[in-house]
């Protein structure tokens, strides 16, 4: 089998969002050639985010992604509020910090169970797992986590697919007192299915395939971060989110529509749960911590297959964590908005977007309009840090057959969650 | 048993342009609805879901994103040749969407802001995917309203025109009984914006901003007007209209 | 018939007593608005407002309701009815609205139609009147006769006095209720007589006024008039107009199917001659594309159309339709300007 040439093609990629699509040629059981293509035509958000103003940006931005909006809107808050002059209060951040938990219980859930899951039981989609009367019930186990992220995010954020209560400030109007009550009974009566999911995760079997890359993501003492943190990697990085664009180097690829990232004076990186959970598993919530040691992992861990497991431990210790906010809040004495004056200046922000980092950068002129616009999301890093494994991987494919290696790669690009319609919108530094 | 009369499994694809690629997952999100849809639909072509993906004839063809390439014009032609019918999946598809704000530049000049050397795709103007090809029914919003997906296929599947009301969005602002922003001095798309979101953002104490593109009669000069009337500058009232349904003729050439 | 006094402290145990038998909707506040509701309590009350925005017609004739149902079981679909909601108190309405109520009467009930969800409603539904007190900026009533003091239209009619509500009875479901509520005193003439110049002074304090003698001739002689093209042109044709007019009865019939196909409703939903479809027919047609030719007949409807058809003027002059209209166009105004006053 490992003689002559192999050519593996995935075209297009899926179970991924968005457009791309991969080719990987083996020649005597060598790798030969990894090109990993996105598709997606570049909408321009950055060009037409200038001259518009300040309070829309945030709207505007959550629009680059159809999954991980609540991420766009609450790093566009943040740059733009730090450009203009507004400081939130302590409750606003926290409510801030509940969606974008909530976010993650959304996107995790769909990648888990719809996007990954399928081919580790031997199937295409999650369609034919409803047919199948051994794997129907993760599909709804699946349906039920998906259903309950987007109840979260919707119930404080107006609606679940683009929220529309986030403003410069805070929100433009806030749940009260019943919400909060609710939205606990939901979590809680929820938190036994994330386990659950999160066991089957823990029990899939992956390859034993370790990488050497540098893994970055945002780390806090104290929280498990999400919206704020300092920009650490298990390389030594350890920069604030203003130093970003002095450290995180991209270069457009012309095969591609998508840049390229590297870590200065180094290599590419890994952004997301994996990279999350490698720099903070301390701050992991017990019951989080448990998924790693019923599948016998350690962290941290090199391998890219455990970016499932990684992303089911976040998807419980999310549940911890909202959990955690509603018990401290008192929703009744929380005023939704700031009041502010807009000033010009710069600001930029980065939040750990359920793929990942997430950076948006800002400079807001005179008048309240954008002068200028940046984003660098998560996908762009991965992108390059999973062809870096491709090239790597040969031997774990060089042994099996063309369908056999294209499943094997399929399922490695979907360890990473891919979100490509994000991944176009970058901006030259 | 007896039950509306319809023929057998139809064929149905969603297929992305450019887009965010939230409003295919609002069909998915539909929960009970769209479980129940797939004892009536076989999903042959769903990337984003599947990986055994089929080549048309379909019945039914969803199709999110607008055409902003050379490349995704060819594609969505291709596309609707493959099917019966096709529907425009979310503003973007109907009237160009968000993309289309850049409309009013030259792309060229937008790209080299974005990108130090040429990408791959070079995109076009943003318009509805009816400036290509013909479209047999619209389902607005940004996103789309799980329930008017389904409410789409369904109709289709019956063989019969879907309907919504013909709402603005005021009307439905009124029927919730909201305070009107324009009344009290504060912009809003709302006179002249479909309906059928329930009036999501001004019940959420935000202005509308037009995301589910124009209603059937729009009469943008009025409304621009009295946005001026309320003290807007003429870029002011161009960001009002040129934003999700930038492409769309009505808001096109307001405030120029 | 009989006038009484319901002295205001007494206004708590008079809404219980309602509550014994009825749901009680009533005008309360939201925000900065005023919106019928159904209260729990007296307090919840807002009893010197002006005008809601959704004229309590929404009780009677709701935005959205399922007139029937269909399961499909047998070889023949089975339908059923869905049931019509209990007994209601409809409490403190202004007369514009208790004439705008007459309207719909005369028009679903009386005419050569009976609309049957209507009917049930109206029957199970009591309505206890307010007269005004104070006038609001855009009001008209006098000019039809509607208010600011109900003359029938009502089971019970409450009059602030003060410290006091002078109570009519209007009908025999009226005095039913007032029996049962024994603290009721007699009111003296000297009550009647403050009612009766509280109400001349907020007629004398409204100002706007469309003539109505020979309001028919001089519309129709005028539907050609460069006024309709002026005001299309302000109009956004949201419907905003005919969503808070407490006479408008038009409405629209959708059928919706559940996505297993097994069982569906059909709905109706107020609709609004001021949209494109409205007069959208068949094969394309219209009868009335233009935004001009809507704006007026809407305007038309009101004051010409529904006295040709059921003698009474379709407009109560509660100048809703002015106030929530972002560009305030204004039946009063046109019409003045038409006679050239």
């Amino acid at each position: 089998m490992s003689g002559g040439e192999k050519v593996i093609s995935i075209e297009p990629l899926t179970r991924v969002e968005g457009e791309g699509h991969l080719r990987l040629v083996m020649e005597n059981g060598k790798i030969k050639e990894v090109s990993l293509i996105i598709d997606e035509t570049p909408r321009l958000f950055e060009a037409f985010l200038v001259g518009r103003k300040y309070d829309e940006v945030h709207e505007i931005a959550s629009r680059i992604c159809g999954i991980c909006y609540v991420a766009h809107q609450i790093t566009a808050l943040r740059a733009v509020e730090k450009a203009i002059g507004v400081s939130v209060t302590e409750e606003i951040k926290k409510l801030r910090r509940f969606l974008a938990f909530a976010g993650w219980i959304q996107s995790h859930s769909l990648h888990l169970a719809f996007l990954a899951l399928p081919d580790y039981f031997g199937h295409e989609s999650v369609f034919s797992m409803l047919k199948s009367p051994e794997h129907k019930d993760l599909v709804t186990l699946g349906i039920k986590l998906r259903t309950l992220g987007n109840k979260l995010v919707e119930q404080l954020g107006g609606r679940w697919a683009h929220p529309v209560t986030c403003v410069v400030g805070g929100f433009s109007k806030l749940p009260d007192q019943k919400w909060v009550e609710k939205a606990k009974e939901m979590l809680k009566e929820g938190k036994p299915d994330a386990e659950k999911l999160g066991k089957v995760v823990a029990k899939l079997e992956v390859p034993d395939f370790t990488v050497d890359r540098e893994h970055v993501a945002l780390w806090d003492p104290k929280e498990y971060p999400i919206n704020e943190g300092r920009l650490r990697s298990n390389k030594g990085l350890d920069i604030s989110e203003d130093e970003f664009t002095k450290f995180i180097l991209e270069s457009t690829d012309p095969k591609t529509n998508v840049k390229r990232s590297k870590v200065k004076g180094r290599d590419v990186l890994l952004v997301g749960p994996l990279a999350r959970v490698n720099l903070n598993y301390d701050k992991l919530s017990d019951d989080a911590k448990a998924l790693a040691d019923e599948a016998g992992v350690k962290f941290p861990s090199q391998n890219p297959f455990l970016q499932n497991l990684a992303r089911a431990m976040e998807l419980v210790h999310s549940f911890d964590e909202c959990l955690k906010i509603l018990d401290e809040l008192d929703i009744t004495a929380i005023k939704p908005k700031v009041e502010f004056e807009v000033k010009p200046g710069i600001g930029a922000a980065v939040t750990e977007a359920p793929r990942g980092i997430l950076y948006h950068g800002y400079r807001i002129g005179r008048n309240g309009l954008v002068m200028s616009a940046n984003v660098v999301t998560p996908t762009v890093h991965n992108v390059s840090s999973a062809e870096a494994d491709l090239w790597s991987f040969g031997p774990h494919i060089a042994n099996l057959s063309v369908d056999e290696a294209t499943l094997k790669c399929g399922m490695l690009i979907r360890a990473y969650d891919f979100c490509l319609s994000c991944s176009v919108h970058v901006l030259r530094l | 048993m007896a039950q509306v009369k319809m023929k057998e499994k139809a064929k149905v694809a969603i297929f992305k342009l450019s887009s965010c690629g939230g409003c295919q997952l609002q069909l998915v999100d539909a929960g009970e609805d769209f479980l129940k849809l797939l004892d009536h639909i076989d999903i042959v072509y769903f990337p984003i879901a599947k990986s055994e993906n089929l080549d048309g004839p379909y019945d039914i063809v969803l199709v999110e994103g607008s055409a902003c390439s050379a490349e995704e014009i060819e594609h969505l032609r291709k596309i609707r040749a493959s099917t019966k019918y096709l529907v425009a999946l979310g503003t973007c598809a109907c009237f160009g969407g968000l993309q289309s704000i850049r409309n009013f530049e030259p792309t060229a000049k937008l790209v080299d802001m974005v990108y130090e050397k040429p990408p791959k795709s070079h995109p076009t103007k943003s318009f509805g995917i009816d400036e290509y090809v013909k479209v047999d029914a619209y389902v607005v919003g940004c996103p789309v309203e799980p329930s008017e997906v389904v409410e789409v296929i369904k109709s289709l599947l019956m063989g019969v025109k879907p309907r919504f009301p013909p709402y603005s969005v005021c009307v439905e602002c009124k029927l919730r009984e909201n305070e009107c922003f324009l009344l009290k001095g504060i912009p809003c798309m709302g006179p002249i914006t479909a309906g059928g979101c329930n009036a999501l953002c001004p019940s959420s104490n935000r202005p509308c901003e037009g995301c589910r593109g124009p209603t059937k009669d729009p009469n943008s000069k009025a409304l621009a007007k009295l946005l001026f009337e309320l003290g807007a500058t003429n870029e002011d009232v161009r960001r009002k209209f040129r934003k999700y349904a930038a492409a769309s003729m009505a808001f096109a050439g307001v405030g120029v | 018939m009989e006038t009484l006094i319901l002295r205001k402290e007494q206004l708590p145990q008079f809404i219980e007593h309602l509550r014994r038998e009825y749901r009680v909707v009533g005008p309360v506040k939201k925000g900065n608005l005023v919106v019928f509701a159904e209260i729990s309590k007296a307090e919840d009350l807002q009893l010197d407002y002006v005008t809601t925005m959704i004229p309590p017609k929404k009780v009677l004739l709701p935005q959205r309701e399922t007139i029937l149902k269909f399961k499909f079981e047998n070889e023949t679909p089975k339908v059923e009815q869905p049931a019509v909601d209990g007994k209601i108190v409809l409490f403190g309405v202004h007369p514009c609205d208790i004439n705008a109520i007459k309207v719909l009467d005369k028009v679903l009930i009386e005419g050569e139609f009976k609309d049957p969800y209507y009917a049930q409603r109206r029957e199970n539904t009591v309505i206890i009147g307010l007269n005004c007190t104070k006038a609001g900026e855009y009001c008209f009533c006098t000019s039809f006769g509607t208010g600011p003091g109900a003359k029938d239209g009502f089971d019970i009619l409450l009059t602030d006095l003060g410290d006091r509500f002078l109570v009519e009875v209007g009908t025999d479901a009226g005095k039913k209720i007032v029996e049962g509520f024994k603290e009721l005193s007699k009111a003296e003439d000297a009550d009647i007589a403050k009612r009766d110049e509280i109400l001349k002074k907020v007629a004398e304090s409204i100002k706007r006024r469309i003539k109505t003698e020979n309001l028919e001739t001089l519309l129709l002689e005028k539907i050609n008039d460069k006024i309709w093209q002026e005001l299309a042109d302000e109009c956004l044709a949201c419907g905003v107009c005919t969503t808070v007019c407490p006479t408008c009865f038009c409405y629209g019939v959708i059928d919706r199917v559940s996505a297993d196909f097994k069982e569906g409703e059909r709905i109706r939903y107020w609709d609004s001659c001021m949209f494109l479809e409205f007069a959208a027919v068949a094969l394309g047609g219209n009868f009335r594309p233009g935004r001009d030719a809507r704006l007026k007949h809407r305007m038309y409807h009101k004051l010409v159309y529904i006295k040709q058809q059921h003698g009474v003027f379709g407009c109560v002059g509660c100048g809703r339709c002015v106030e929530f209209c972002v560009k305030h166009i204004d039946p009063v105004d046109a019409v003045t300007r038409l006679s050239g006053d």
